[in-house]
């Protein structure tokens, strides 16, 4: 079926086109109750969004705090405390003593944090 | 030109638009409603706006588009309000495909920016100028996107599925 411009812009309009009452309906709608414009459907949609964004905020803040699990906290290295080595020479070497960390020298049991050389 | 004759001879070419728009007969109504009410206010406040035509198309595209997210996003609702509806009629719920139903679909598979500008040129039956206006875009675009719209929809309409 051939279809010129013109009679596919008639064809869109006759099936676009509106019950007259319908269209003399809304007219009078917006003429004279313009603040009256929101049909229930509507407020009843704001209504259940309202609830929803409440149950899941009551879920947020106060069951979920309560309920999770607590995740333990990542090891980390560890510094308990500092040695100060001083050698009979007057060199001294700062150790700082903790958890064995994958840069520490092997079987050593601490940290070679800092070098002090005098 | 009055206010009252200006509505009433925006309002089927709005209610068209809108329909055509989303597919939707209560929503069109609803969108037609808000954007002539959006009509009168700024004319009893400010006088009548350049073109009562092209304001008015302005903000039912807007609120058409944002009405579309909106009832993607309540989809699931409406499908059990619908269900809710024609529980128990058999003969309800069995959903022929009119030409209009057809036509909608055809529309769907165009370009959204191409499909605006036929639906204000043709259903709305605004001038290029005021397509253009109410778009926010120059009229030779406009006048691209119309015959590149047409083109497609005949395809569309004539081959079925738009192939070639």
């Amino acid at each position: 079926m051939e279809l010129n411009d013109h009679g596919l812009d008639e064809r869109l309009r006759a099936l676009a086109r509106p019950d007259a009452s319908v269209a003399e309906r809304v007219a009078a709608r917006a003429l004279t109750a313009p603040l009256q414009q929101r049909r229930p459907v509507a407020r009843r949609r704001v209504a259940f969004a309202v609830a929803c964004a409440l149950v899941v905020a009551v879920i947020g803040l106060w069951y979920l705090p309560r309920h999770s699990a607590t995740v333990p906290a990542t090891p980390a290295r560890e510094t308990v405390g500092m040695v100060l080595v001083r050698a009979p020479d007057g060199s001294s070497l700062i150790f700082s003593t903790g958890t064995p960390a994958d840069d520490a020298p092997e079987g050593s049991g601490f940290v070679i944090s800092e070098g002090d050389h005098r | 030109m009055d206010l009252d004759s200006v509505v009433r001879e925006l309002s089927p070419r709005l209610l068209g638009y809108c329909y055509l728009r989303t597919g939707d007969p209560s929503l069109a109504e609803d969108l037609t409603q808000e954007s002539l009410t959006a009509l009168v206010q700024h004319w009893r406040r400010y006088g009548s706006p350049d073109s009562p035509a092209a304001f008015v198309f302005a903000i039912a595209r807007r609120r058409a588009a944002r009405a579309l997210l909106r009832r993607r996003l309540w989809l699931p609702l409406d499908l059990v309000e619908r269900t809710a509806s024609t529980w128990g009629d058999p003969e309800a719920s069995l959903v022929v495909r009119t030409e209009r139903e057809q036509l909608v679909a055809a529309l769907s598979d165009l370009a959204s920016k191409d499909r605006e500008v036929l639906l204000l040129v043709t259903v709305g039956e605004l001038t290029l100028h005021d397509a253009a206006a109410a778009l926010g875009i120059s009229v030779s675009a406009a006048k691209m996107r119309a015959l590149r719209a047409r083109r497609r929809l005949r395809q569309v309409m004539e081959n079925g599925d738009g192939t070639e």
